[in-house]
């Protein structure tokens, strides 16, 4: 019995410095399949193969981070901008045309999960928390006075991902707390399809309605959300089937930033 | 979990506004931006803009190195970016700071990038290139968890064959093979040069930080 423990803890620590000088090339990425894939396999079975493996991550990051900033060509710039724009036209094309195939799971158009549900909520909760802290200092503001009834004030300008394009605008009444959503340039979709408005805050997207638009593109909508427009994060529209649904099933083809 | 609510539930009315939450612990990216990101994935173009504006020096920078050539790191620059447009649901604040986040994907396209061009052997590491590193003037610096210039300092105290090892494997994206055939060099070497050059390299970061 001694002796097959001794054996078992004598080979239990062969692998162990195998695997110990193998992590700082594994953390580099410098190892072969085979090597990755025996680092892999000796880890749980090392003690301390995880704090060496994190502390030589740590280092890779600094090498990371020591590279040298050089100003890329200044046309660099607005080459990425077309990019994005084209991409994002053809989406909005793509999106409109197709008509959405029924999918078993849902895909959420902005992650805002509860954070007692999801681990991977706090990008979102830490953006609201900036987003408050934006707010209290005064760089997010109502802007009265825009076009709309006198009393209202715009919140959003829904463009198509944010190219400027506005295609839609949300108005909010603070008097009565409704908000009315305009749009005067919405193409026609297919029978079995339907426009959905969202607004977005700290438990995801909600619904506040379906809209069509009539023969010239003109669509409104009036809506009394659950809380304070100011207080949401964003208002969006997606295409739904018809009937609307539960959770946004597609990416949106209009966002605004409240 | 970054975050906690208000132990008083007045507080949270004090600003008219939703619950106002205080952070626990200091967030390791900047909540500018968290923001940033945010709008990203809520689709607004200028937010990834503003994202070029802040980090397109530090990506082009990595580019650069990895692929020693302008026009191959410009578009690896824009590929990056066009990434993190299509995939910035992905990035998770907990498992690191953006920047990092941004760096690797623009390692990693880099490198891509140099294995499909098949014309490109592997250029020669140049040492004193490597290791030369003051900043571009107007460049703003980048602040992160790591004093980058101290990394710099670090390495040149590091013997200059394995700078050499640690640079084709973590900037050119070689294995340990791959490194000794194309250095000539056997095998064994090669894996104790960046055993060797990391674990010093290590060791003189934790002594020089205590």
């Amino acid at each position: 019995m001694t002796l097959n423990a001794d054996s078992s803890s004598s080979r239990n620590s062969t692998e162990c410095d195998e695997l110990l000088a193998l992590i700082p090339a594994y953390a580099l990425g410098a190892t072969t399949d085979e090597e990755t894939r025996r680092v892999e396999a000796l880890l749980p079975r090392c003690p301390d193969g995880a704090a060496e493996l994190a502390s030589y991550k740590a280092l890779t990051e600094g090498l990371l981070e020591g590279v040298a900033p050089v100003a890329p060509p200044p046309q660099l710039r607005q080459r990425l901008i077309d990019a994005i724009a084209v991409e994002e036209k053809d989406l909005l094309r793509t999106t409109a045309a197709t008509p959405p195939e029924p999918k078993p799971s849902v895909t959420p158009m902005v992650v805002i999960p509860p954070v007692h549900t999801r681990p991977r909520s706090t990008i979102w909760l830490a953006a609201a928390v900036a987003a408050v802290v934006l707010l209290v200092a005064g760089v997010l503001f109502l802007r009265p006075g825009q076009p709309g009834l006198p009393d209202e004030q715009r919140i959003a300008m829904l463009d198509q991902g944010g190219s400027g394009t506005e295609v839609a605008a949300v108005y909010w009444n603070p008097d009565d707390g409704t908000a009315r959503m305009v749009t005067e340039q919405m193409p026609a979709l297919a029978a079995n399809q339907t426009y959905q408005l969202w607004v977005i805050g700290e438990e995801g997207p909600v619904s506040v309605g379906l809209f069509e638009p009539d023969e010239s593109g003109r669509a409104e909508l009036t809506f009394t959300p659950e809380h304070d427009l100011p207080d949401y994060d964003a208002v969006g529209i997606t295409v739904e089937p018809a009937g609307g649904s539960p959770a946004p099933t597609s990416a949106p083809i209009v966002v605004g930033t409240v | 979990m970054i975050y906690s609510q208000p132990e008083n539930p007045d507080e949270s009315k004090q600003h008219g506004s939703k619950e106002f939450y205080k952070p626990t612990m200091t967030a390791q990216t900047p909540p500018d931006e968290l923001l940033m990101m945010q709008r990203i994935v809520a689709r607004e173009q200028q937010a990834l803009t503003d994202l070029y504006d802040r980090f397109a020096a530090l990506i082009y920078g990595m580019a650069l190195r990895v692929l020693q050539d302008q026009a191959l790191a410009e578009e690896a620059t824009q590929d990056t970016f066009m990434k993190v447009w299509r995939q910035a649901e992905e990035w998770d604040p907990e498992r690191g700071k953006l920047v990092s986040w941004l760096l690797t994907i623009a390692r990693f396209t880099a490198i891509d990038r140099l294995r499909k061009d098949k014309r490109q052997s592997p250029a020669s590491v140049e040492i004193e290139e490597v290791l030369n590193l003051a900043s571009v003037e107007g460049i703003p610096e980048q602040t992160g968890m790591f004093d980058d210039a101290l990394i710099r300092k670090l390495m040149r105290q590091l013997p200059p064959d394995q700078v050499e090892a640690i640079e084709y494997a973590f900037f050119r994206g070689m294995s340990h093979t791959e490194i000794a055939t194309h250095l000539k060099q056997p095998l064994g070497t090669v894996k104790s040069r960046i055993r060797d050059g990391l674990h010093t390299l290590r060791g003189l970061w934790l002594q020089a930080t205590e």
